[in-house]
């Protein structure tokens, strides 16, 4: 699958480090986005346990 | 002999003789063109006059430059450069183009400003809701980022960070109906923590604001961005610069 990058006005297809470098800023944001969903998911099942919604443990915790 | 109230130009009185009459009408001409003169020093297109510091006397001044403003220096008109106007001025407009992975705008940062504020506006992604990262030049490290949401339907929060990441993961959102966002961006330019302020943008889903810095002194000229997936098309980037003064 050919992978075309911006530079400026220029439109090229990506060289082999170009995609590597595309890769690799995409790889850490599906890392980065991962982890938060993780959490939030974590934080959503500790609330579902205890029975309480966010705003209440907020108001628990104030 | 008599002279005229104004200039002091010498007229014949009512006693002098005939015979002097040319004599007389010459002095008044010479005295007239002098005068005349002294008061229009003009000789080219686009000249001007001023009153100088003697009486009865101009001071012309040559027209200036393209795009100069009549200014005062030294208490007499000059032409001088115009300042530039306080607030933005648009540094750089980018039009993306047709399906690209990443979108790289060089020249956006100099030593002309010290912050900036970014826009995206328009275009769509090939994937809907999807993040977008932003590097700085040719940086792959020292990224420091918060981004605190919240989503619209059920107004929960939402909390993302990166800590020493490679970029900026989530400096907008790419969405099919109209991919945009803004932030500031402080100090890209000088040999100083690059810091990022007033982050926004707004997905189908939530909305976020975000901050963050990069933990180094590099000067940076440029930036990329790329979307999570898929790929950007269309929208168009624009760079603005805070006035220094």
């Amino acid at each position: 699958m050919t992978i075309n990058i911006q530079i400026d006005d220029e439109v090229r297809e990506a060289t082999a480090s170009e995609i590597k470098a595309v890769k690799l800023r995409q790889a850490e944001a599906e890392a980065e986005k991962a982890e938060a969903e993780i959490k939030a998911q974590a934080k959503a099942e500790l609330l579902e346990r205890l029975g309480i919604t966010e705003d209440e443990a907020k108001l628990l915790l104030s | 002999m008599a002279t005229t109230t104004n200039y002091g130009w010498t007229t014949p009185d009512d006693t002098a003789l005939v015979k002097d009459g040319a004599s007389a009408i010459r002095s008044l001409g010479t005295s007239v063109d002098t005068t005349t003169k002294a008061l229009n020093p003009s000789t080219t297109l686009g000249d001007i006059e001023y009153r100088s510091s003697t009486a009865n006397t101009n001071t012309r001044l040559g027209i200036g430059t393209t795009g100069q403003v009549l200014t005062v220096a030294g208490g007499v008109p000059a032409w001088g450069t115009a300042a530039s106007g306080a607030g933005l001025t648009l540094v750089k407009s980018q039009v993306i183009g047709s399906a690209v992975s990443s979108v790289t705008v060089t020249g956006a940062f100099s030593a002309t400003y010290d912050a900036y504020a970014v826009f995206l506006t328009g275009g769509t992604g090939s994937v809907n809701d999807e993040n977008m990262t932003l590097q700085l030049g040719s940086t792959t490290t020292g990224y420091y980022a918060c981004y605190i949401g919240a989503v619209y339907s059920t107004a929960a929060s939402t909390i993302a960070a990166n800590n020493n990441a490679s970029n900026f993961t989530r400096c907008g959102n790419v969405i099919t109906n109209g991919t945009q966002f803004s932030f500031e961006i402080i100090n890209p330019f000088l040999a100083k923590r690059t810091y990022i302020k007033n982050g926004l943008y707004g997905g189908d889903t939530q909305f976020r604001t975000w901050g963050g810095y990069v933990d180094n002194t590099t000067s940076y000229t440029a930036f990329t961005l790329t979307p999570v997936s898929g790929t950007l098309t269309g929208g168009t980037i624009f760079i603005y610069g805070y006035s220094l003064s």
